[in-house]
């Protein structure tokens, strides 16, 4: 009996795993259900621009012990972005984030914007390539977390090369490679809640 | 949805994995500790000492006052004495970055910290 009704519970879950991958693997392919239109398109990029803005604006706010200790929430918006709109337009949402976010707080071309800037690209070329060559087998989720490893290990490098050298670089890398995990973990987590939510995606 | 398994494909998991592995592995490991920062002591007609900052040592520099003592120690270097009347190379205190100096004027006794790369910036504002 109670066997029964295990077996049960490990095939459905089964069988629900093996439709989330297929959902995976159509979007993958850059099938979208909405945005087809032009005018739908830049709305859609509106609207998540303006979300990356609000998110780093709110994470701004959030109290951090170092400065480049950072969730990354305008990533949830660069990977919402890659998944239904694509590459060039996730890319467009960064560079434009970064651009626009710095002006307002006054950081433009400062030392902290060539950093922002090479973690955005790299966090999102590093996302591009694997949604491109490895969605099928990760998920949603693991692209943030590829996206949150090199958006951390860009800023270690242009850290090492302009201001500190390679000794304290090194020396954060452990650090920022688990935050990175973490940190990935959970904004692809909330990026995923909220395209099943949107109905972008089904799992 | 909590507790659900199959919301991490095995990829993610294994994406996951191996960095914590790696980062375990780099902390384990020291990720680079010991990168080749030396100290230079220089005095008076072209003496010229390089010492390593990670291993202790004390070095006597003669200058036209005296003896100015240096001592590299747990991994600062200090001027430790020196016949100078103010004292103000001593009261300088320690230094471990590079870029960072101790000079005594009077002795012409200079300790600087030299590292490889870019030396660091003082500070940085938003």
């Amino acid at each position: 009996m109670g066997d029964a009704a295990n077996n049960k519970a490990t095939g459905r879950a089964a069988q629900r795993g093996a439709t989330g991958q297929t959902s995976a693997g159509q979007t993958s392919t850059g099938q979208t259900s909405t945005g087809q239109t032009a005018a739908g398109r830049v709305a859609r990029l509106g609207m998540l621009l303006g979300s990356a803005l609000a998110l780093y604006a709110v994470e701004s706010a959030l109290p951090s012990p170092f400065p480049f200790l950072r969730i990354g929430l305008a990533n949830i918006a660069t990977l919402i972005a890659l998944i239904t709109l694509g590459f060039t337009d996730a890319l467009a949402i960064t560079l434009l984030r970064v651009i626009v976010a710095s002006l307002v707080v006054g950081t433009f071309l400062g030392p902290g914007f060539g950093l922002a800037m090479a973690g955005g690209v790299a966090g999102v070329v590093g996302m591009g390539l694997a949604a491109r060559f490895a969605f099928p087998p990760l998920s949603v989720v693991g692209v943030s977390v590829v996206g949150a490893v090199l958006h951390n290990l860009a800023q270690l490098g242009v850290l090492s090369g302009f201001y500190t050298g390679p000794g304290p670089a090194l020396r954060l890398l452990p650090v920022a490679l688990l935050v990175s995990a973490a940190t990935g973990l959970a904004t692809g987590l909330i990026a995923l809640f909220a395209l099943e939510k949107l109905g972008l995606i089904r799992r | 949805m909590a507790g659900d398994r199959t919301l991490l494909t095995f990829a993610d998991r294994l994406v996951l994995y191996v960095l914590v592995g790696a980062a375990l592995v780099l902390f384990v490991t020291g990720g680079g500790q010991g990168y080749g920062v030396t100290v230079r002591i220089t005095g008076d007609g072209g003496f010229e000492y390089l010492a390593p900052l990670d291993s202790d040592t004390i070095v006597e520099v003669e200058g036209p006052l005296g003896t100015t003592v240096v001592g590299v120690v747990d991994g600062e270097a200090r001027v430790l004495s020196s016949p100078c009347p103010h004292e103000l190379c001593v009261k300088m205190g320690a230094v471990r970055t590079p870029g960072r100096a101790v000079v005594c004027v009077p002795n012409r006794v200079v300790v600087t910290v030299v590292g490889d790369g870019p030396t660091p910036t003082d500070a940085v504002t938003r």
